[in-house]
């Protein structure tokens, strides 16, 4: 089927960090920018070998997870943004996962260049430490406070508005 | 709770690359933002690459809250933003306002968003500041102010903006809006609000070839003698159309062969003011719409589509979902006439709510059949949704006169608002004849409907 002489490819092969490999419909790979670039290049050089992209730093777990997002997306993709069931199917998709996952799948959107999926992300992780005090933003994600006591005061002072 | 299952995991966010925790500070209010400076030294200068914006001036004193929005560009240390968001405090005087907007527009950004609450207080409006005008990176501008707009001649203002929200007073000049409009080669959304009621232009020429979606709304609060609009709107691409309007405006409606989703709330302001003019310009709107895919009638509307029952309508042949709200100062005496207009309508959804809401308070209404059965509850209807059933022996006939007359339905669903349901008349429900072989009858207690086209076929 590889040899199939279709003028251009329709499905390309994803390898995850940890070997496991994906069979991609053109459509959803292309809702990644670094997928999408790849599949271009190839294409311009006109190979009609299947297209493998390898992803050193996707795990198969995440790239499952990525790839489900861009399948929606994809059936999605001729109609407006402001499509309201897909605003849900994206709130329910991120709600599923706890907090590692979610930093794995933001990395994973960043570095395959799925602008959309970056900004669910990082938007979902924003929402969730909004109206937080500094204390707690500290506790939840264990960040040491290496600041003096006076330069604690610097900061604040700096920009006092803010610390109202 | 959410937050606590949050706490177990800790140590996540560190892991985070710099760029990424940026992105997700941008997605903060600003001033929260600027607090994260505090956590450690690793975050101390982060928040300086953020590159949206979104400040509320609760403050009381504008001129501190001036200072802030200066102080704040001034350590950003990006030249571009995304998102640039303000809500200006009252009182901000004319000097600061256009000084601060002029220095946010030094940077390049691509979504403006500038909300000023002082509306009668200055009135005749301040003009917009210039450069506000000539920001060509701009793809988003939404303008919720009192500034009256003042275009400088034959100039491209935005070149790559493609959602324009003005909810403005009205520009007082003939030709502005449309100069504005002009200015925007490539707009794919335009949101108008405005109050018509000091606006001395009685024409608005809405003529954007590359408009997609349109939202118009208009308000009139009789503050002034009444006086006659004339809306004309030309869009060929137009796909989605959303009007409400109360102050009985002209419409003429030219172009729309595209359109797949229009929504009509036309009020008056009372049903007694109702006048030949009105029911001729309604009737005239809905003929510039007969293209459309899906119609949503506001209660409104229907109102006055009451006084226009011996008028020929114009017929809606695409329509294929139809979203009517009726209230009991009309009653169900348009309903057969709405019918007829649309042969192959496939999905019918009937609103009560306003028909319901009091039940104590609630105007008598009679069910009034079609003189003859509709085409399309003969041959095309499939689905039939009505929400907020109230239990009146008007909506129960109007019931069994569907189900007996719907000959391919495929569905029937009735939302029962939770609170009201009794049991005997559920039961009738269930008995009533239904001539549809493939029928599925469902009682819900709520039912939401969702005005999506992928739910039709």
């Amino acid at each position: 089927m590889a040899s199939s002489s279709s003028s251009s490819l329709s499905r390309v092969v994803v390898k995850s960090s940890d070997n496991n490999l994906f069979v991609v419909n053109k459509k959803v790979a292309s809702q990644s920018q670094l997928l999408k670039q790849c599949i271009d290049n190839m294409e311009e050089k006109g190979t009609n070998d299947v297209i493998l992209i390898p992803l050193s730093n996707v795990t198969s777990n995440i790239l499952t997870l990525v790839l489900e997002y861009c399948e929606k997306h994809a059936d999605f993709a001729d109609d407006d943004n402001n499509n309201q069931e897909l605003k849900q199917w994206d709130h329910e998709f991120l709600k599923k996962f706890d907090y590692a996952t979610l930093n794995s799948l933001t990395m994973a959107a960043d570095y395959m260049v799925t602008k959309s999926l970056l900004n669910l992300c990082c938007q979902f992780i924003a929402d969730s430490i909004k109206d937080l005090t500094v204390q707690q933003i500290r506790q939840i994600f264990d960040i040491k406070n290496d600041f003096t006591p006076q330069e604690e005061a610097d900061i604040k002072n700096e920009n006092a508005w803010a610390f109202r | 709770m959410k937050r606590e299952k949050f706490a177990e995991q800790m140590d996540l966010i560190s892991n985070l690359p710099d760029h990424i925790i940026v992105h997700i500070i941008s997605s903060l209010p600003t001033e929260e933002a600027v607090r994260t400076s505090i956590l450690s030294s690793r975050w101390k200068y982060l928040w300086k690459d953020i590159t949206s914006i979104c400040l509320r001036g609760c403050e009381n004193d504008p001129d501190k809250f001036a200072n802030l929005v200066d102080h704040l560009l001034g350590n950003c240390s990006s030249s571009s933003f995304l998102s640039f968001e303000i809500y200006f405090p009252d009182k901000i005087g004319l000097p600061r306002l256009n000084a601060l907007i002029c220095n946010a527009l030094s940077h390049k950004i691509e979504k403006l968003i500038l909300n000023i609450k002082t509306w009668f207080s200055w009135f005749p409006a301040p003009p917009l500041p210039n450069c506000a005008l000539v920001c060509s990176t701009l793809v988003v501008l939404k303008l919720r102010t009192c500034f009256d707009i003042v275009i400088p001649e034959s100039i491209v203002c935005f070149p790559h903006l493609k959602s324009l929200e003005l909810c403005v007073i009205l520009p007082n000049q003939d030709s502005v809006l449309q100069q504005l409009l002009c200015s925007c080669p490539v707009l794919e959304n335009l949101s108008l609000s405005g109050y018509l009621d000091f606006c001395e232009v009685r024409k608005f020429d809405i003529c954007v070839p590359t408009v997609r979606k349109l939202d118009l709304f208009l308000e009139y609060k009789g503050r002034s003698e009444i006086s006659e609009y004339d809306i004309i709107i030309n869009t060929p691409n137009l796909e989605h159309l959303s009007i409400t309007d109360d102050s009985l405006s002209r419409f003429v409606v030219k172009n729309l062969s595209c359109l797949c989703h229009a929504e009509i709330m036309y009020e008056s302001p009372s049903l007694e003011a109702v006048e030949t003019k009105h029911i001729n310009s309604l009737l005239e709107l809905l003929k510039g719409v007969t293209k459309t895919l899906l119609l949503r009638l506001h209660f409104h509307t229907v109102n006055v589509l009451e006084k226009a029952l011996s008028y020929t309508w114009p017929e809606f042949p695409n329509l294929v979902m139809l979203d009517m709200i009726l209230s009991d100062e009309s009653g169900w005496t348009c309903f057969a006439n709405v019918l007829h207009t649309a042969p192959n309508l496939k999905v019918l959804i009937l609103d009560l709510e306003r028909m319901n809401t009091d039940p104590d308070e609630r105007e008598p209404c009679v069910w009034t059949p079609p003189d003859s059965v509709p085409t399309c509850l003969l041959e095309h209807i499939k689905i039939i949704g009505i929400r907020w059933f109230g239990e009146n022996d008007d909506e129960l006939q109007a019931i069994e006169y569907l189900l007996k007359n719907a000959l391919v339905l495929e569905h029937m669903m009735i939302g029962i608002p939770a609170y009201w349901i009794d049991e005997e008349v559920a039961e009738k429900l269930l008995t009533f004849p239904i001539a549809s072989v493939n029928c599925y009858f469902q009682v819900y207690r709520r039912i939401h409907y969702k005005n999506s086209q992928n739910k039709i076929t």
